[in-house]
C-alpha cells in the first residue's frame, strides 16, 4: 500500500474550519453565534463523512486547494469585520477598558482630567488610607485631600491659588501619596485658549468688550478697529458699560471671583463690589441709573446696583429667583426687567412698584433662550431659540430643531413675531440640506431699527430689519478665521464686531469690509509650528479648536451638537431621539473617562457618535474635515462639569469642618447602606456598566422591550439637573429614591428611614 | 476508582465547597439585588476559573512531563501527563455545570423579566453561546454518550473549549460587574500558559 505523506494531507480540523467558514459565508451574519453554528454544522457534516482527511498527490496541490477554498470565505469575513465589531460591542472596547481599569485601580481619581483655568474638585479613592496628597506634575502643586468617607478623599485645586502644573504635555503625571505610599497616575490636561465670547457694547462710545472666561481677560475693541485687553479676576462672564457718577465705566462680572470689577475706559481698575461668586449676566437700565447682575449659586437672585457716590457702586435692590437667571435685560424703563430661565424654558417679567419687584406670569417658550437682546426703546425683546412651543409640550418630531428669532412685546407680554432663520442656499448639493441661518448665537439691536445676528452653525452674520421684513444682508465668515461666531456688537456709525470663542479672535467690520482682525489666541499656523508631538498642549489646542468648531457646526439637517446641548449643557427639553418616550437632553459636561455613552451605553467612544448619528441621521456636514470625529471627542472631553457652589465654598478654605464635609460624612454611610455603591462606586460614582432596564426598574421597564439597556451614569454633578432617571420622570432626588424605586431594585432604599433618605438626597445633591 | 473518577471527585468537592461559600457569602448581603449579584458573580467566576484551569491542564502536564524527562525520569512521564489530563476533564465538567448554574441564577434573578436580552445584548449573547458550547462539551466528556453517538471527531469538537473561553472573555469584558483588571490578568496568564501544549518532549518510551 502506498504511504501518503502527512504533508499531502488536509487535517480534519482544517477541513471542518474551512467548511464552517464556507457555510457561514453563504449567509453571513456578523455575530459570534453564527460562526459557531456554522462550525457546528461543518462538524456534523464531517461526522457524517466519518472524519477522513483529504489527501492530495503533492504538497503544492494541498496548499492550492486549501487556499482556494478559504480565500473567498476569509475575504467575506474580513469585509464583515466592522459589522462584527459593531454587533458584538467591540467598537471602542479599548477606550472602555482603559476607563474601567483606571477606576478599578487603587488609588483612583475622578475626573481623570485637570483644567488649568478654573477651580475644581477631585474625588480620590485610596482604600484603607487615612491621609492623601496629590502632586500635579513633577514639582507641581501639591494638593492635600480631605477625608470624606472611609478611604475616600475630596481634593481641591484652584490654579489661581495653587499654581499651574509644569510641563507642556497634554497628559500630566500625578503622584498620589496615600499614607506615604506613592503611586503614579496620568490625568488629561486641558489648558484652554482665550475665548472672547459675548460682547457688551456702547455704540455711543464706539466700544465693545468681550470677556474671556477661560483666560481671565477682557478684550476691548474700538470703532476704529484697535483693540486693548486687560487681565481680570477669576472667570469673567459678562461686562457692561455703565456710568458711575458721570464717569463711563466698564463693569465685569465673574463666575469664581467674589467681586464685580469696575474699570475705567483705559482698563484701569477703579473699584470693586463684593457680591459673592457665580455672578452672571449684566444689564444696564435705559436711563443708565441702575445695573442688574444675575447671580447663580445656591441662592439665585438678581442684584440691582446703583451709584453710591465717590465713584462706588452699591446694592440697591434684590429679586429672589427659583432658578438661575441666564439672560437678563431691562424693558422699557428701569422698573421693568426680563430674565430668561433655561431650566423652565421661559422668560420671566418683573416690574417694580414702589420698592417691590413683582413677577408677572412667565412667558413659556418651550425651549430656552439661546440669546436675548432688547430693542433700543425697550418695548420689544428679541430671543433666539431652537423652537417655539407656547403650550409647553415637546415637539414630537424626531430631533426637532427649528432655529428662529422671536419678538416679544414687553407691554403685551406675548410673542408678536417669529422669524425662521435656517434655510438652504445654492451651496447645497443634497436635497433638503440647510446651510444658512443655523444656530443664531448673538443678537445686537441697532438704533436704525436693524439687527445683527451671528450664526455659530453656519458661520455668518446677518443684518436684518427688526420687523423681519426684507431679505437679510449676509456677511459670510466661513472662509475667515472667525469660526463658529458667538458675540456680535454694534459699534455705531455702521461699524460692528464679531467674536469667535473657538478661534480666539475678534474682528471689526465696516459694512461688509473687515477693518481689523485680532487673534487673541495663537493661530492654527502658530499652534501647528509650536507643536512638537501629537501629545503636547499645542497639538491639543489645535484639535480642541477644530472640535469646538465641529460642536457648533451645522449638519445638513440644520442641527448641530449645540442645538440641544447649549454650550455643552442640556436645553432642559425633551426630544424624540428615536425611542418611544421623549427623552430629556443630557449635559455633555464632565463626560471624560466615563465610556460608554448615551443612555443605553451603546457608544463606547464619543467619536463614534459622528459615524453613528451625525452622518446617517443628520446627513453629515457640508464642510470636509478629516479629523472631525476625533476633534469632537476631544472637545467634548474638555468640557468640565460645573463646579457646585458648595464645592467652591469648601475650596476657599479646604477645611475638614466645612458643612460640605459634614454633609458628606453623614451621607456616605447611607449611600453604602442603601447599596448605591454596588453600581455607583466612588470615585466616579459609576461602574461604567449597563443593565437591562427591567432588572432595575421592573414596573417602568415593562413599557419597553426586554433587551433595552441602561447605562449607569456618573452621579457627579447630579444636583445640577432638573429631572432625573432615564426619561427625566423623577422631579426630585427623593422621587428617585422612593416613588421610582417601589420594587427596591434601584438601591436598597427601603432599608433607610425617611429622615435618612432626606440626608441621602442632600448628599447626592453635592456630589 | 479510576484516575479520572478520583480527579472528578476532588475537583467536584472543591467546586462544591466553593459553591457553599458563594451561597453563604451572598446570603450575608442585606439587599435582594445585592444577593443576586453576589451569587451571579460567584457562580460566574467559578465556571470561568474551572474553564481556564481545564485549558491550562494539558500545557502544564506537558511542562511537567518535559521537566520529568529532563531530569531523566522518563518512565513516569506518561503517568504524569495522564493525571493532568484527568484533571483537565474534571475542570471541564465543573465549568459546564458552573456555567449552567450561572445561567440559571441569572435567568431566575437579574434577568428574570429580560430573557430576550440573551439574544440582543452582545455580552449576554456571548455568554449564552459559551454556555451551549460548554454543555455540548460536557455531554461528550463521558465515554457513554460518545460511544452511543459514535463520535469520531471528538478532538475537533472539544477544541471548541478555546472558542468558549474567547466568548467568556467577551462576556466578561462587557458585563457590568466583572472587574476588567482581574479578567485581563487571568486570561492573559492562560494565554501565556496555553502555547506550552505544543511543547514537544521526546517520545515517551514504551513501558
Amino acid at each position: 500500500m502506498r504511504r501518503v505523506s502527512k504533508r499531502t494531507r488536509v487535517p480534519v480540523q482544517v477541513q471542518t474550519l474551512a467548511l464552517g467558514l464556507v457555510l457561514w459565508s453563504l449567509h453571513p451574519v456578523p455575530e459570534w453565534w453564527a460562526l459557531v453554528f456554522a462550525y457546528g454544522v461543518a462538524w456534523v457534516v464531517m461526522q457524517w463523512g466519518r472524519g477522513r482527511a483529504l489527501r492530495f498527490e503533492s504538497e503544492a496541490a494541498r496548499w492550492a486547494v486549501t487556499a482556494a477554498v478559504l480565500l473567498a470565505p476569509l475575504a467575506i469575513l474580513w469585509r464583515w469585520g466592522p459589522d462584527f465589531r459593531k454587533a458584538e460591542g467591540l467598537v471602542g472596547l479599548g477606550t472602555h477598558l482603559e476607563d474601567r481599569r483606571r477606576l478599578e485601580a487603587d488609588p483612583a481619581i475622578a475626573p481623570p482630567a485637570v483644567w488649568t483655568d478654573r477651580p475644581q474638585t477631585f474625588y480620590v479613592r485610596a482604600r484603607g488610607a487615612a491621609s492623601l496628597e496629590m502632586e500635579l506634575g513633577k514639582e507641581g502643586p501639591v494638593l492635600r485631600g480631605t477625608e470624606i468617607g472611609p478611604g475616600l478623599f475630596l481634593v481641591g485645586y484652584d490654579p489661581a491659588v495653587d499654581g499651574r502644573p509644569p510641563g507642556q504635555g497634554a497628559e500630566l503625571d500625578v503622584a498620589v501619596s496615600a499614607d506615604g505610599n506613592r503611586s503614579r497616575r496620568r490625568l488629561r490636561r486641558f489648558d484652554p485658549a482665550p475665548h472672547p465670547r459675548w460682547f457688551c457694547q456702547s455704540p455711543e462710545l464706539g466700544l465693545a468688550a468681550a470677556p474671556s472666561e477661560e483666560t481671565d481677560a477682557l478684550i476691548l475693541v474700538h470703532r476704529d478697529g484697535t483693540m486693548s485687553h486687560v487681565e481680570t479676576d477669576d472667570g469673567p462672564v459678562d461686562c457692561a458699560f455703565f456710568e458711575v457718577d458721570g464717569q463711563a465705566r466698564l463693569v465685569v462680572s465673574h463666575r469664581y471671583a467674589t467681586h464685580l470689577l469696575v474699570l475705567d475706559l483705559d482698563l484701569v481698575e477703579v473699584g470693586r463690589l463684593e457680591l459673592g461668586p457665580f455672578q452672571g449676566r449684566l444689564a444696564v437700565d435705559p436711563s443708565g441709573q441702575s445695573l442688574a447682575v444675575g447671580l447663580g449659586g445656591s441662592d439665585p437672585r438678581i442684584a440691582l446696583l446703583g451709584a453710591a457716590g465717590a465713584g462706588r457702586l452699591e446694592v440697591v435692590g434684590r429679586i429672589r429667583l427659583d432658578g438661575v437667571p441666564e439672560w437678563i435685560t431691562f424693558g422699557r424703563d428701569a422698573n421693568e426687567l426680563v430674565v430668561s430661565d433655561r431650566l423652565e424654558r421661559s422668560l420671566l417679567h418683573f416690574q417694580r412698584v414702589d420698592l417691590d419687584w413683582t413677577a408677572s406670569e412667565s412667558l413659556r417658550l418651550g425651549r430656552p433662550a439661546v440669546a436675548l437682546t432688547r430693542s433700543h426703546g425697550g418695548d420689544r425683546i428679541f430671543v433666539a431659540t431652537t423652537d417655539y412651543r407656547p403650550d409647553g409640550k415637546a415637539h414630537r418630531g424626531n430631533h426637532f430643531i427649528q432655529d428662529q428669532i422671536l419678538t416679544v412685546d414687553v407691554e403685551a407680554w406675548s410673542v408678536t413675531g417669529q422669524f425662521m432663520t435656517a434655510r438652504r442656499t445654492e451651496r447645497q448639493q443634497f436635497p433638503g440640506g440647510l446651510d444658512a441661518g443655523v444656530s443664531p448665537m448673538g443678537l445686537a439691536h441697532r438704533a436704525d431699527g436693524s439687527m445683527l445676528v451671528s450664526f455659530a452653525g453656519s458661520e455668518e452674520v446677518w443684518q436684518i430689519n427688526d420687523d423681519f421684513r426684507g431679505p437679510p444682508r449676509v456677511f459670510d465668515l466661513e472662509t475667515t478665521e472667525l469660526i463658529a461666531p458667538h458675540g456680535v456688537a454694534d459699534l455705531g456709525d455702521g461699524v460692528w464686531a464679531a467674536s469667535s470663542p473657538a478661534g480666539g479672535a475678534v474682528a471689526v467690520f465696516r459694512g461688509s469690509e473687515r477693518i481689523a482682525f485680532h487673534g487673541v489666541a495663537q493661530s492654527d499656523k502658530e499652534l501647528a509650528s509650536a507643536s512638537q508631538s501629537a501629545d503636547d498642549l499645542a497639538a491639543q489646542a489645535l484639535s480642541l479648536r477644530r472640535g469646538e468648531r465641529a460642536f457648533y457646526e451645522a449638519s445638513r439637517s440644520g442641527m448641530s451638537c449645540q442645538s440641544c446641548h447649549l454650550h455643552g449643557e442640556s436645553d432642559a427639553s425633551s426630544h424624540d431621539i428615536g425611542q418611544a418616550p421623549l427623552l430629556p437632553t443630557l449635559t455633555v459636561r464632565g463626560l471624560v473617562g466615563t465610556s460608554p455613552y448615551l443612555r443605553d451605553g451603546s457608544f463606547p467612544r464619543i467619536r463614534d457618535l459622528h459615524h453613528g448619528l451625525a452622518e446617517p441621521l443628520m446627513r453629515g456636514y457640508r464642510r470636509f474635515a478629516a479629523s472631525r470625529p476625533e476633534d469632537l471627542e476631544r472637545f467634548v472631553e474638555s468640557l468640565p462639569r460645573r463646579l457646585h457652589p458648595e464645592h467652591l465654598r469648601w475650596l476657599r478654605t479646604r477645611s475638614a469642618s466645612d458643612p460640605l464635609v459634614d454633609r458628606w460624612r453623614r451621607g456616605a454611610p447611607l449611600f453604602e447602606r442603601a447599596s448605591c455603591s454596588t453600581c455607583h462606586p466612588a470615585p466616579a460614582f459609576t461602574h461604567l456598566g449597563s443593565h437591562p432596564v427591567r432588572a432595575l426598574f421592573p414596573e417602568y421597564g415593562e413599557q419597553m422591550p426586554a433587551w433595552v439597556q441602561l447605562d449607569t451614569p456618573s452621579l457627579l454633578g447630579l444636583g445640577d439637573k432638573g429631572h432625573w432617571l432615564q426619561d427625566g420622570r423623577a422631579h426630585s432626588l427623593e422621587e428617585v429614591l422612593v416613588e421610582e424605586n417601589r420594587s427596591n431594585r434601584h438601591g436598597d432604599t427601603a432599608a433607610l428611614e425617611p429622615s435618612e433618605l432626606e440626608t441621602l438626597a442632600r448628599f447626592l445633591e453635592v456630589l | 476508582m479510576t484516575r479520572r473518577g478520583r480527579a472528578l471527585l476532588r475537583v467536584g468537592s472543591l467546586a462544591g465547597a466553593a459553591l457553599v461559600w458563594i451561597v453563604v457569602d451572598s446570603r450575608s448581603e442585606p439587599w435582594e439585588l445585592g444577593r443576586d449579584v453576589a451569587l451571579l458573580r460567584g457562580t460566574g467566576w467559578l465556571a470561568c476559573a474551572a474553564l481556564l484551569l481545564s485549558l491550562v491542564m494539558s500545557p502544564l502536564g506537558r511542562l511537567h512531563g518535559w521537566w520529568i524527562l529532563h531530569r531523566g525520569q522518563g518512565s513516569s512521564q506518561r503517568t504524569v501527563v495522564g493525571s493532568w489530563a484527568a484533571y483537565r476533564r474534571a475542570f471541564g465538567v465543573v465549568a459546564g455545570c458552573g456555567a449552567a448554574l450561572h445561567a440559571a441564577v441569572a435567568l431566575s434573578t437579574y434577568l428574570w423579566t429580560s430573557w430576550r436580552a440573551l439574544l440582543e445584548v452582545p455580552y449576554l449573547r456571548s455568554g449564552t453561546v459559551a454556555l451551549w458550547l460548554l454543555l455540548a462539551l460536557l455531554v461528550t466528556s463521558f465515554r457513554g454518550p460518545v460511544v452511543a453517538m459514535g463520535l469520531v471527531g471528538w478532538k475537533s469538537l472539544h477544541r471548541l473549549a478555546y472558542v468558549a473561553a474567547a466568548l467568556v472573555l467577551h462576556h466578561l469584558l462587557l458585563a457590568p460587574f466583572a472587574p476588567r483588571g482581574l479578567t485581563l490578568v487571568v486570561f492573559g496568564l492562560t494565554a501565556v500558559v496555553a502555547p506550552l501544549r505544543w511543547l514537544r518532549a521526546r517520545r515517551v518510551p514504551p513501558r
